[in-house]
C-alpha cells in the first residue's frame, strides 16, 4: 500500500524563500517538484540573484573543506547528534574552519613526508646492504666519486654496456661493482677519479637508467658511514611519526563531534539551497509545488506560518487523475512486510495508484524459499545465523535481505517436518518421518513435481485475478482481456492434464478444450491483428510459465542429495573424525548454496512468472527535503 | 538393463544439454549485465530478471528427464 498524497503549493513573498525551505527541511515531509513544470501555473523558474549563488559557493567550498578534515583525520561518520545539540552560525563555523584547515594540512604533510622518507630510507639501505660487500676499494678515497645505477632483472644486460662504455671514457680507470637487489633488481655502483666524473656522468644522463641518488646529507660521506648515518635516521622515524599521528589525534578528538555536526549542517544548507532552483516566481512572490502525506498537510501548513507568518500561504492543490499517476509513491506496509519493498523496488517502485505486491511477495517468497530448501536442521542454523548477523546491520538492503532469509529459514524448518527431513536423513536415527511425502524416495518424485506445478499453478492464478481487479479497476479492456484469456486458458491446462492423468473426470476433456480456445480467443483480442498469430504462442508459453515452478522440485532434489552424500560420505569413510569433518564441510557447503539458491530462484519466481501477470512499476520514489540535523538549533536563536 | 541404461542416458542428456545451453546464454547476458550495472545500479532488478529467464531451458530439460525416468 502507498500513503495517500496531497498536491501542496507554498506561495510567499521572496524574502521568506529560504526561512520557509529550511522549515521544510527540518519538517522532511515534502517531496518538492520544479514549479516550473506545472503547466497549469505558468510560472517562470525562480531568478538566482549573484549574492545568492556567491552564498552558495561559499557553503560548498566550506563543506568540500570540512570533508577533507573528516578525511585528513580518519574520522567516520556516526549516528545523528541527540536531541538539544546545539551548532554555531555559519560564519563561525567558517572562522573556525580556516583556523584548522592550516593546522591539519601541516601535520599531515608532515606525516606524509616522514612516512614517504622512511620508506626511501628503508630501500637505500637496503640497497647499500646488498653493494656494501662488493664495494671497490677506491670507493673510500677522497679523490673519487661514486653513481649507483638500478635497473630490473631482465634488463641487467644494459649495466655490462654501460660499465664498457664508462671503461672507455676513463681509459680503463673505472672500477665497477653489480649486486642483485630483492628478487627483480640489480644495481651497479660506478666508481671513477674526480677528473672523469662530468663525462661519465653525461653517459649516463643520456642512457636514460634509473640513477640510485642518496639524499644530499648523506652522499658525502663514506659507503660505511652513510650506512651508519641512514640506520640512525630510520631509527629515529617511528618516534617523529608516532608524534605527529599522537598531533593528529589529539585533533580528531578535539574536533571530531564539531567537525561531524557542521559537516552535516553545511550538507543541509547547501540542501536548502538546490531547493531554491525547484521554485518558480511572480512578480514579488515565490513558488513551491510539492506532494506530503495526506495526514501531514496541517503540520506542514501550521510550522510555515509560524516560521514565516503572513509572509506565506499553503494551498492544497486538486489532484488531476494525469497528476494521480505522478504523485511520489511512499509504500506504507506493517513491519513484518517492510524488508520485502526492497526486493519490490529491485523490480521497479509501484505506481502511485497501482497495487503494491510487496505484501503478497511477503507471503509467497518463504513459502518458496522453505518449500525448496526444506530440512529442519538447515533451516534452524540458517535462522540462528541470520539472526545473528542482523543484529549487526544497519537498516538497509542487506537487513532486509536477512530478514527475509529468516522468514524462510521458518518455513523450511515447517517444510522440513513435513518431508521428514533434518541434515538429510540424519532425523530417522531419531526417529523423524515425513508427515507429507519422503523426497528422497524414488515413489513421491511425482508427488513432488506435482506439488510444484500446483502451487505454481495457483501462483500464477492469484497473479491473474489481481491482474483482472486492476485491470477492472483502471478500465482497461486491453487487461481484462488479456488477462482473462490466460487465466481460462490456465484453468483449461489443469483441467485438460488431470483428465488426461485421470485425476479428473474424462468428461472435462471437452470443456477444458472449448475454455482454452475461448481464452485463446480473448487473448488474441487483447493483442489486436497479431493476436492471431500471438495468442497461441502466448498460450503455450503460459505452459511454460507453469513449468517453471518446477524449479521448487529441482532446487529441493539438489539440495536434499547433497545432505545424503555428506551423509553417506561420513558412514563411508572408517574414521569417526575425518568423516565428521567432510560431512559438516559438505554440509556447511550446502547450507550457503540452501541460503543463495532458493532465493534468487523465489525471487525470480515472483519477478518473471507472478509479476507480469498484475505488475508494471513505473513509480516515482518519493523523496522529502529532509534535513540530517532537523533538531540542532543555531546556538543564540530559540528552538523552533 | 540395457533399456533403463539407454533411459537414463536419455535423461542425462536432456538435462545436460539444456543445462549448456542455459550457461552460454547467462554467461552473455551476464557479461553485459555486470557491464550495465556498473554504468547504472538501478539496473539490478532487471538484469536479475534477464539473467533468470533462461533458466526456464534447464527446467524444462528437467521437466523432459523426468518424464523419460518415470514414464518409461
Amino acid at each position: 500500500m502507498s500513503r495517500e498524497m496531497a498536491r501542496v503549493q507554498i506561495i510567499g513573498l521572496k524574502p521568506a524563500l529560504l526561512p520557509v525551505i529550511r522549515a521544510l527541511g527540518e519538517l522532511g515531509c515534502v517531496h518538492l517538484d520544479r514549479a516550473a513544470d506545472a503547466p497549469e501555473l505558468l510560472l517562470q523558474p525562480l531568478s538566482v540573484d549573484a549574492a545568492l549563488i556567491r552564498a552558495q559557493e561559499e557553503i560548498s567550498r566550506h563543506f568540500a573543506q570540512v570533508k577533507g578534515l573528516l578525511d585528513m583525520l580518519g574520522i567516520a561518520r556516526r549516528a545523528a547528534p541527540p536531541a538539544g545539540t546545539t551548532v554555531e552560525p555559519l560564519d563561525v563555523i567558517y572562522t573556525q574552519i580556516a583556523e584548522l584547515v592550516p593546522q591539519v594540512r601541516a601535520l599531515k604533510a608532515q606525516h606524509d613526508a616522514l612516512r614517504a622518507e622512511r620508506e626511501l630510507l628503508a630501500r637505500f639501505e637496503d640497497i647499500m646492504r646488498q653493494l656494501l660487500p662488493v664495494f671497490p676499494p677506491m670507493a673510500r678515497q677522497p679523490d673519487s666519486v661514486s653513481f649507483g645505477l638500478l635497473v630490473s632483472r631482465s634488463h641487467a644486460d644494459v649495466l655490462t654496456l654501460i660499465a664498457s662504455e664508462v671503461g672507455r671514457i676513463t681509459q680503463g680507470r673505472a672500477e665497477t661493482a653489480t649486486a642483485a637487489v630483492g628478487e627483480a633488481l640489480c644495481a651497479m655502483l660506478i666508481v671513477v677519479p674526480r677528473a672523469y666524473a662530468d663525462p661519465v656522468n653525461a653517459l649516463l644522463d643520456r642512457e636514460d637508467v634509473s640513477r640510485l641518488r642518496l639524499p644530499r646529507e648523506f652522499s658525502t660521506d663514506s659507503p660505511d658511514a652513510a650506512i651508519a648515518a641512514l640506520r640512525r635516521q630510520l631509527n629515529a622515524l617511528p618516534g617523529r611519526l608516532a608524534q605527529v599521528e599522537q598531533d593528529l589525534a589529539a585533533l580528531a578528538r578535539r574536533w571530531e563531534d564539531r567537525l561531524l555536526l557542521w559537516s552535516d549542517r553545511l550538507q543541509d544548507e547547501l540542501d536548502a539551497y538546490e531547493v531554491i532552483a525547484l521554485a518558480g516566481e511572480t512578480g514579488m512572490t515565490f513558488v513551491l509545488l510539492g506532494w506530503t502525506p495526506e495526514d501531514e498537510v496541517e503540520r506542514v501548513q501550521r510550522a510555515l506560518y509560524e516560521r514565516a507568518g503572513d509572509a506565506v500561504e499553503v494551498i492544497r492543490l486538486p489532484v488531476t487523475p494525469e497528476e494521480r499517476k505522478r504523485a511520489p509513491v511512499l509504500l506504507a506496509n506493517p513491519a513484518p512486510v517492510r524488508p520485502f519493498e526492497a526486493l519490490v523496488r529491485l523490480y521497479g517502485l509501484p505506481g502511485y495508484d497501482a497495487l503494491d505486491p510487496s505484501r503478497l511477495m511477503a507471503l509467497f517468497m518463504p513459502i518458496f524459499f522453505g518449500l525448496m530448501l526444506g530440512d529442519i536442521g538447515y533451516g534452524a542454523l540458517l535462522l540462528g545465523l541470520v539472526l545473528l548477523v542482523r543484529r549487526r546491520l544497519k537498516p538497509g538492503m542487506m537487513r532486509s535481505l536477512t530478514t527475509v532469509l529468516a522468514y524462510g529459514a521458518v518455513w523450511a524448518i515447517v517444510f522440513g517436518v513435513l518431508f521428514g527431513e533434518l541434515f538429510g536423513r540424519l532425523g530417522e536415527s531419531f526417529g523423524l518421518h515425513a508427515v507429507l511425502f519422503d523426497r528422497t524416495s524414488e515413489d513421491h518424485l511425482l508427488d513432488l513435481l506435482a506439488l510444484s506445478v500446483g502451487v505454481g499453478g495457483m501462483h500464477l492464478a492469484l497473479g491473474l485475478l489481481v491482474g483482472l481487479w486492476e485491470g477492472a479497476r483502471q478500465r482497461s479492456r486491453h487487461h481484462l482481456l488479456e488477462r482473462g484469456g490466460r487465466l481460462l486458458g490456465l484453468i483449461a491446462l489443469f483441467l485438460l492434464v488431470g483428465a488426461l492423468v485421470e485425476v479428473l473426470p474424462e468428461g472435462l476433456i471437452t470443456p477444458a478444450v472449448a475454455l482454452l480456445m475461448i481464452g485463446t480467443v480473448l487473448l488474441g483480442a487483447s493483442l489486436g491483428r497479431i493476436g492471431v498469430l500471438m495468442a497461441p504462442i502466448e498460450m503455450i508459453g503460459l505452459v511454460g510459465n507453469v513449468l517453471s515452478y518446477l524449479r521448487i522440485a529441482a532446487i529441493g532434489l539438489s539440495s536434499v542429495y547433497l545432505a545424503l552424500v555428506a551423509g553417506e560420505i561420513a558412514g563411508a569413510i572408517g574414521s569417526v573424525v575425518v568423516g565428521v569433518i567432510i560431512a559438516t564441510l559438505l554440509h556447511a557447503l550446502n547450507l550457503v548454496l540452501g541460503a543463495f539458491s532458493p532465493t534468487i530462484q523465489s525471487l525470480r519466481l515472483h519477478y518473471v512468472e507472478f509479476f507480469r501477470n498484475f505488475y508494471a512499476g513505473g513509480g516515482r520514489l518519493y523523496q522529502p527535503l529532509a534535513f540530517r540535523l532537523p533538531h540542532v538549533h543555531e546556538q543564540g536563536k530559540e528552538a523552533s | 538393463m540395457m533399456e533403463t541404461g539407454l533411459m537414463a542416458i536419455g535423461a542425462g542428456l536432456a538435462i545436460g544439454l539444456a543445462a549448456l545451453g542455459t550457461g552460454l546464454a547467462q554467461s552473455r547476458i551476464g557479461a553485459a549485465g555486470a557491464g550495465a550495472l556498473a554504468e547504472k545500479p538501478d539496473l539490478l532488478g532487471a538484469i536479475i530478471l534477464l539473467i533468470a529467464i533462461p533458466e526456464t531451458v534447464v527446467i524444462l530439460g528437467f521437466a523432459t528427464a523426468a518424464m523419460i525416468l518415470l514414464l518409461g
